[in-house]
């Protein structure tokens, strides 16, 4: 049953001002498809079914990367994650979105996938995405945080009630690059910061992002802060390639001289969101590059964490890889 | 027998004590309704039900925001004011005041009330109903929810269990939400003020008293 795609409308729309018409019309019914590898999963499985699905895929406005008048860059949302990888405009200046985009799952996904589908892609809880009626799926029960739950890959930090996490790298890195999206619908446009677009359960318990229905992620924007700032971008995961993190981070820093001048610290799959670290950046900050500082960061990096039954080895994960992107971080 | 001055149940406000003498002073001197503790109270609990009614009420019509630990710590701020309320009316003796009873009925056919009217009364014991409801059934999904107090287990309870709590507690909300906006409808309407006025500053006239009261069964604790 699973190599058959179920019944379904497709629309092939060439045009946004097409795509935001079919959305418009469909409303929720609208299954938005971008690189199919999240979507794909969801509808082979009878996990969730559509009516209708808008393939964005022939729409040739949504792909590329253009440099902005502000030195910062347009990603169109269906530029693929094998040229976000290689591209030379975003290896020149945002390395670490590259970096992030090349440790995604495997090569033919990352030729499939693309940034905005990335983004937009549901959490991979095997409880929710078995299709039991959990708190995401609308029941009112987590069943991965419970005394039996198995939840090695769940949150340790930023949960209320669902303790998914989310499982984008791209998100991760964009998250410290400070960068936002464009989200169009026949209403008008939208930009929203990435930490506002990706939300957790305690603000929507159904849904990763503030996606409306009827909108399409357009674009996204990267500003020139941080452009040709030292990167540092790590993932593990059970396996070396196509596997979800287990933890990661994303590490932006400004330096000024030898003292870092601003920094961005943000822990992948710990959370339902990229998780900005706050406390570990407030203590690197102002101070040299050193095992001191990063020793200091990594001590304050996931206070208030609460780990599940299964997952405490989160805890030590993060504050070394704190520890390690303060002390390897690498300029452009 | 003379009628005992003032009667059990209202105290005369201690600023007018010393001017209460002639029948000037006493018609236009004030009484005291509601004690402070008590005003204290009934706020505390206005402020709570309006967060908790907010904090579940407003995601589900679209206005999104993290909700669950304030409605959970608003939760407990209410049991805890509701658990004092009930051990200190308890205490001195005063459940009885807001139960509505047989002899109420006489105020439909025009007998004044005492303390209480039939109407406040029923109110009351609307109220009490819905908030021990949702404090009940609310206790137990705190296990559900994750709070520092329980370890999270949704086993504890059977589906059945689980579900029959939260349509409790859901109706409770709604009965609350309800009788929160008829009670407020009211407080505002023009001749209901005095009661208002009474639960902000205390107190209300003699004369507010003596029109809408009955004093003798004031004084009986009714």
């Amino acid at each position: 049953m699973r190599d058959m795609m179920p019944h379904f409308d497709l629309y092939q729309p060439d045009s946004v001002a097409a795509a935001l018409e079919l959305t418009s019309r469909l409303d929720e019914q609208a299954w938005i498809l971008a690189g199919g590898q999240d979507s794909f999963d969801w509808l082979k499985n009878r996990t969730r079914r559509t009516a209708a699905v808008v393939d964005l895929g022939a729409i040739d406005e949504l792909k590329g990367v253009r440099e902005s008048a502000g030195g910062g860059l347009e990603i169109g949302a269906l530029t693929t994650l094998t040229d976000i990888e290689a591209h030379p405009l975003i290896r020149e200046k945002f390395e670490l979105l590259a970096r992030a985009a090349g440790r995604v799952a495997s090569p033919q996904i990352r030729n499939a996938g693309t940034l905005g589908g990335n983004l937009c892609q549901d959490t991979r809880c095997w409880y929710y995405r078995h299709g039991v009626d959990c708190y995401r799926a609308g029941g009112n029960i987590c069943y991965a945080d419970t005394p039996e739950g198995q939840n090695r890959e769940h949150a340790i930090l930023g949960a209320s009630r669902c303790v998914a996490v989310s499982p984008s790298d791209t998100a991760t890195a964009l998250t410290a690059l400070d960068a936002s999206v464009v989200l169009r619908s026949r209403a008008g446009e939208r930009i929203v910061p990435i930490s506002e677009f990706l939300v957790g359960p305690a603000i929507n318990i159904r849904a990763m992002t503030t996606l409306r229905p009827g909108e399409i992620l357009t674009t996204v924007r990267v500003p020139a802060i941080w452009s040709g700032a030292m990167f540092y971008f790590e993932k593990v995961a059970d396996r070396a390639a196509w596997d979800f993190a287990l933890v990661s981070i994303a590490a932006a820093f400004r330096m000024d001289g030898k003292r870092v001048a601003d920094a961005r610290l943000v822990a992948g799959a710990v959370a339902c969101v990229p998780w900005r670290l706050h406390a570990a950046e407030r203590a690197v900050v102002g101070r040299e590059r050193s095992e001191d500082s990063a020793e200091r960061a990594a001590s304050v990096a996931v206070d208030g964490a609460r780990p599940l039954n299964y997952n405490h080895f989160k805890i030590p994960l993060t504050e070394n890889l704190v520890r390690r992107a303060i002390r390897d971080a690498q300029g452009a | 027998m003379a009628a005992q001055y003032p009667p059990a149940g209202v105290e005369l406000a201690a600023s007018t004590r010393s001017a209460a003498g002639g029948d000037a002073a006493e018609s236009h001197g004030r009484v005291t309704r509601h004690a402070g503790i008590d005003r204290l109270f009934h706020w505390l609990v206005a402020v709570t039900m309006l967060v908790l009614l907010a904090t579940s009420l407003l995601p589900v019509i679209g206005i999104r925001f993290a909700w669950v630990e304030v409605h959970w710590i608003a939760g407990i701020l209410l049991s805890g004011a509701v658990l004092f309320h009930i051990l200190r009316a308890a205490l001195r003796k005063k459940l009885r005041i807001v139960v509505p009873r047989p002899a109420d009925l006489a105020e439909l056919a025009g007998a004044r009330p005492g303390k209480y009217s039939i109407a406040q009364k029923l109110t009351h014991t609307a109220f009490a109903m819905a908030l021990l409801t949702a404090i009940g059934t609310g206790v137990p999904l705190m296990i559900k929810a994750g709070t520092p107090f329980f370890e999270r287990d949704p086993y504890r309870f059977s589906l059945s269990t689980w579900g029959w709590l939260t349509v409790l507690h859901d109706l409770a909300a709604f009965l609350s939400l309800f009788l929160v906006m008829v009670h407020m409808y009211f407080s505002l309407r023009p001749e209901k003020r005095m009661y208002l006025r009474a639960m902000i500053s205390g107190g209300m006239t003699r004369d507010e008293l003596r029109q809408y009261h009955d004093e003798q069964r004031v004084q009986r604790g009714e």
